[in-house]
């Protein structure tokens, strides 16, 4: 677990590779610097972007969307897998559309949610949250269908109810592999509301980016596209130690 | 004292429209205070019977009485700890808040774990485990414990050890043990009546003299266990 979390040097090998080949090719200028601005032009930007505070405008915007679109994602997942959970038999009434829904594409609703929720922040939690909502849904049922059959029988030796072998061993059972959705639809998520953003939005990490092509500052697009990379990586290292917190006796996941 | 009365048990299960009967009319007699051994090769309806002894399945037909007031408990095969509670806290899973702990830490010094009380499954070894896994049967009060095999899997020693446990349990609390295994030393060094199965039924039963040591290779066990041999070697 440890090994996950520590920064070591080793993690940091192939950053360093990346931009000394960066820094090489710029100074060779095969490119152009507007095609591939050199590492410190970048640099250079990120700091002014930083300081004029854009930078962490933008990603706090689009933060905020994924954390709303994911929460009302998680908690639509969640209570749709508790009642398939419990009542096996409602599932055949939405398993079928739930399918359906989670093959398309969140990006291809834009034209329609612009037209329904205008370009404000609904249009764009909706698209998170439809994004996130399939494999969280998934991971939910797997980890509550999945429960070892083997430990409830154990609960029905102890003379356990149907209520407390749902919230004794079936939950407790299932939240690991829910953990996993939630860290696999954070990923989603990141990629929904950067598309989203880039249709229809005036901010965001999204709009930066799209904004400063039009500006021909490539500097400042690589700048949005590296803030994404990092937004990600905390979101799911977070989520990650919160996963170690909840349950030590996972090694790995 | 009569703990369970099992008369006339059958049960069969359908494999591809074939039906394949396991039980086929069983009957015996377990009582409270003695080890009621079931023994027989893989296959003959051992842990089917067990499942049936403790709810876990129906029966097609026969009947299973146990006094209503008497408490059935079962070891499984497998440890079957809950790999996100702590030693502890798995023996005394299922119990009630207000749980006597003292009892509980007596249990898990009786089974040897005191150092391991915050450890989870995966940290345990098999055989630990399983002496979790026993405490947690013992900590529920039973009157009659249903044992599938529990020691299988452990070592030569462990399994000693395991058994000879198994014995001062049942002379302190007076606990009826019904014991399934395929292992005939096993049998002869715990059981107070062996009841060999063979083909969904028991075959044979042997009632093993009470002496205060037991000694496996000496007379009457020898005979037990080429009474045992001769009925299921075929």
């Amino acid at each position: 677990m440890s090994d996950f979390f520590q920064l070591n040097s080793k993690k940091l090998i192939i950053f360093a590779v990346l931009i000394g080949a960066w820094i090489i090719v710029a100074k060779l200028q095969i490119w152009s610097s507007y095609v591939l601005p050199a590492p410190e032009a970048v640099w250079k930007s990120a700091m002014e972007m930083l300081i004029s505070g854009e930078l962490l405008e933008a990603t706090l915007v689009s933060f905020k969307r994924i954390f709303l679109g994911f929460g009302i994602a998680f908690i639509f997942a969640f209570v749709l897998g508790l009642i398939g959970a419990l009542f096996p038999k409602l599932r055949p009434y939405y398993t079928a559309f739930v399918d359906f829904i989670r093959h398309i594409p969140p990006l291809s609703l834009i034209p329609l949610l612009i037209l329904w929720a205008g370009i404000g922040e609904s249009s764009k939690v909706i698209v998170i949250t439809l994004a996130t909502f399939g494999p969280m849904l998934l991971s939910v049922d797997a980890g509550l269908g999945g429960c070892d059959k083997k430990l409830l029988e154990v609960g029905k030796i102890v003379g356990f109810t149907k209520q407390e072998l749902f919230w004794k061993i079936m939950l407790p059972s299932a939240w690991p592999n829910i953990f996993v959705g939630m860290r696999v639809g954070l990923g989603y998520s990141l990629r929904a509301i950067i598309g989203a953003e880039m249709v229809a939005a005036s901010s965001g990490l999204g709009y930066m980016i799209l904004d400063s092509q039009t500006m021909s500052r490539t500097d400042k697009a690589i700048v949005g596209i590296i803030a994404i990379g990092v937004l990600g990586l905390c979101l799911d290292w977070a989520l990650g130690i919160l996963m170690h917190k909840l349950f030590p006796y996972i090694e790995k996941v | 004292m009569k703990a369970l009365i099992v008369q006339d048990l059958e049960k069969s299960y359908f494999l591809q429209e074939n039906k394949h009967s396991v039980l086929n009319k069983l009957s015996f007699t377990a009582t409270l205070g003695e080890i009621t051994v079931l023994l027989g090769r893989s296959g003959c309806g051992k842990t089917t019977l067990l499942r049936l002894l403790s709810g876990l399945e129906v029966a097609d037909a026969g009947t299973i009485s146990i006094p209503p007031t008497k408490k059935v408990g079962m070891m499984f095969q497998e440890a079957r700890l809950m790999p996100w509670l702590t030693c502890e806290e798995n023996i005394a899973f299922g119990l009630p808040k207000n749980y006597d702990k003292k009892y509980i830490d007596n249990l898990i010094k009786t089974v040897g774990l005191e150092d391991f009380k915050k450890a989870y499954p995966t940290q345990l070894s098999g055989g630990m485990q399983q002496r979790a896994a026993l405490a947690r049967t013992l900590a529920q009060h039973s009157d009659i414990i249903l044992m599938d095999e529990p020691f299988a899997a452990l070592d030569y020693f462990t399994r000693l050890q395991m058994q000879q446990e198994v014995l001062r349990i049942k002379d302190m609390l007076g606990t009826g043990i019904i014991f399934v295994t395929h292992n005939i030393d096993e049998a002869l060094a715990i059981g107070d009546k062996i009841l060999v199965m063979d083909k969904g039924k028991i075959s044979q039963e042997i009632y093993v003299p009470k002496v205060s040591d037991r000694d496996v290779l000496q007379e009457p066990f020898i005979s037990f266990k080429k009474q045992i041999l001769q009925a299921l070697m075929y």
